[in-house]
């Protein structure tokens, strides 16, 4: 199996879009940056992997040809990949399988999402209702913030984990967007204002949400064998893993646990030969659409022991000067989440922080070696995890 | 977005109906369970696991369900409340919803809470009722109320 490679990257600032930008923009822009930074041209490309959640949201059914057009890419390839929240990360999983398999050489991975500036709140909140099971529940009255509540309303009956706890990750990640130019919602705040916000959904709280975001990000992939740019260390993906749980939260025997990312993860571990985790990943971007679901990914992916992962983090453990930063960028609770394009982003941001690129402040001194990469789609119904790896050669 | 467009046209609003003609498959049995206040498990013929809401095919890996029906009463054993819209139905509101284990079942299922004095709270015991109103889909109905 060649080696897949992280040529390039590129990503617009996540937010809510009010200059009239459209989508196929925000693609044909972060396109033509991650081909730049790869030093490759459009006609280079031989595969292109779209993702997105929902047209509902874009206004565009069938829209992987149009932004490959859009972008310059014809005649390349061409696939569309959803999967929920995790869309991005389902498609940076497409785009390594193109490359692993033999198929394909070089392949731009991009994400994109219209969720923050095109439909009302309300209409949203109805639509991800329905990306559950959508006749069982999302028709009765389920949302994403619900159905996140009743999992960590378990979790804290479980293991004790606290409002408090939560609102720790809180002050993190939106306190580490504040050195992110494309974060959505940059915020110094203290736990105190978390747990002073308005209830959304008990035991969440406005500040315990991630944030619906606009935007996109792209990736080059190329096999390992292809003349390379050296002025920087090479980042490979070293593993890809991919899980599924039962949809429905009541169908699982422990509804507070995320059991679809223990799968995943381990067997991204595996690929790459990763054995204990908690000490030989450097740097993480987790799926936190909100403060409890950071945590419950941190314990998933082994980077804390079960219910050890708020009073870890409450401590400084994960934080942005501990020997595991989670979520330099803010993760969706601070940079944003546009869902097509968040597993997109988190690969660039690690792939930028492997190489000693990313934003000054939030670059550790230290050199960084492995990552970890994870996103979902449902209440982690599918997990899908990647392990990163720099290397000097 | 990384960079402005200067000569960018205004956005225009979009208002879209949709209409579906949506069928219910095989768990017509169940929604059709809800519309009268009655709930209507399945259960494995290999494993004997009941499960409600109904799946059609067991954890297991068995393939063969029988429909059952089940007292109607269970327990809260976890809650919250969120703002949510009936698709369809045209309500918007805070809605308490909780995970609930109804008797002789060996999974949860998510129900909407009615009304209670005192507030239900985990451990509550609830029965299944049929809600008032004028629903779009079948599973509106479904409401659990102090028992």
């Amino acid at each position: 199996m060649p080696d897949v490679l992280i040529a390039g990257v590129g990503a617009s600032a996540f937010g809510v879009s009010r200059d009239a930008s459209a989508p196929r923009d925000w693609v044909r822009r972060v396109a033509r940056e991650a081909l730049a930074d790869a030093a490759l041209d459009a006609r280079d490309i031989d595969a292109v992997v779209v993702a997105s959640e929902s047209d509902f949201f874009s206004l565009q059914l069938a829209p992987g040809a149009l932004l490959a057009d859009e972008a310059g890419l014809v005649p390349a390839a061409v696939m569309r990949v959803e999967m929920g929240g995790g869309s991005g990360a389902a498609a940076v999983r497409a785009g390594f399988m193109h490359i692993a398999s033999g198929l394909h050489r070089r392949v731009l991975v991009v994400g994109f999402e219209h969720a923050a500036s095109h439909l009302a709140g309300d209409d949203m909140r109805m639509l991800y209702g329905l990306s559950f099971d959508a006749d069982v529940e999302g028709m009765a009255g389920a949302s994403a913030a619900s159905l996140y509540a009743l999992s960590m309303a378990e979790h804290m009956r479980v293991f004790g984990t606290t409002e408090a706890q939560l609102a720790a990750v809180s002050v993190k990640n939106h306190g580490n967007a504040t050195a992110n130019p494309l974060a959505h919602k940059p915020m110094t705040i203290t736990a105190a204002d978390v747990l002073a916000s308005r209830a959304v959904s008990p035991p969440y709280k406005l500040l315990d949400c991630s944030l619906i975001s606009d935007g996109a990000a792209a990736l080059v992939l190329v096999a390992g064998d292809l003349p390379q740019e050296r002025a920087r260390p090479r980042v490979r993906i070293s593993g890809s893993g991919c899980a599924s749980d039962h949809v429905r939260l009541g169908d699982r025997s422990e509804p507070h646990r995320f059991r679809s990312k223990e799968r995943s993860g381990a067997a991204a571990y595996a690929m790459a030969q990763i054995k204990e985790p908690r000490l030989e990943i450097d740097v993480a971007e987790l799926y936190d659409a909100f403060t409890g679901a950071e945590l419950q990914a941190i314990e998933a992916l082994g980077l804390a022991p079960p219910g050890g992962a708020g009073p870890a983090l409450a401590a400084g453990e994960f934080g942005r000067d501990s020997r595991l930063p989670v979520n330099l960028s803010g993760g969706l609770i601070g940079q944003g989440g546009p869902p097509g394009a968040t597993g997109v982003m988190q690969i660039v941001t690690l792939t930028r922080l492997l190489q000693g690129r990313y934003w000054p402040e939030l670059q550790p001194a230290r050199v960084l070696r492995t990552a970890l990469a994870d996103a979902h789609g449902g209440v982690a119904t599918v997990s899908i995890t990647h392990v990163l790896e720099a290397r000097d050669d | 977005m990384t960079e402005s467009t200067p000569d960018a046209a205004p956005s225009v609003s979009i208002d879209l109906r949709l209409r579906y003609t949506h069928p219910l498959g095989e768990l017509t049995p169940y929604f059709a369970g809800l519309e009268r206040g009655v709930a209507m498990g399945t259960r494995c013929r290999s494993c004997r696991r009941t499960w409600f809401a109904p799946r059609l095919s067991c954890t297991c890996g068995a393939g063969a369900m029988d429909w059952v029906a089940l007292s109607g009463r269970g327990t809260v054993v976890a809650l919250t409340r969120s703002r949510t819209t009936l698709p369809g139905s045209g309500v918007t509101g805070e809605f308490e919803v909780a995970l609930i284990r109804m008797e002789g079942t060996d999974n949860l299922c998510f129900g909407r809470l009615g009304a209670a004095t005192p507030p239900l709270v985990r451990g509550s015991t609830v029965r299944l009722v049929r809600a008032q109103g004028d629903w779009a889909h079948p599973a509106q109905c479904a409401q659990y109320v102090s028992d």
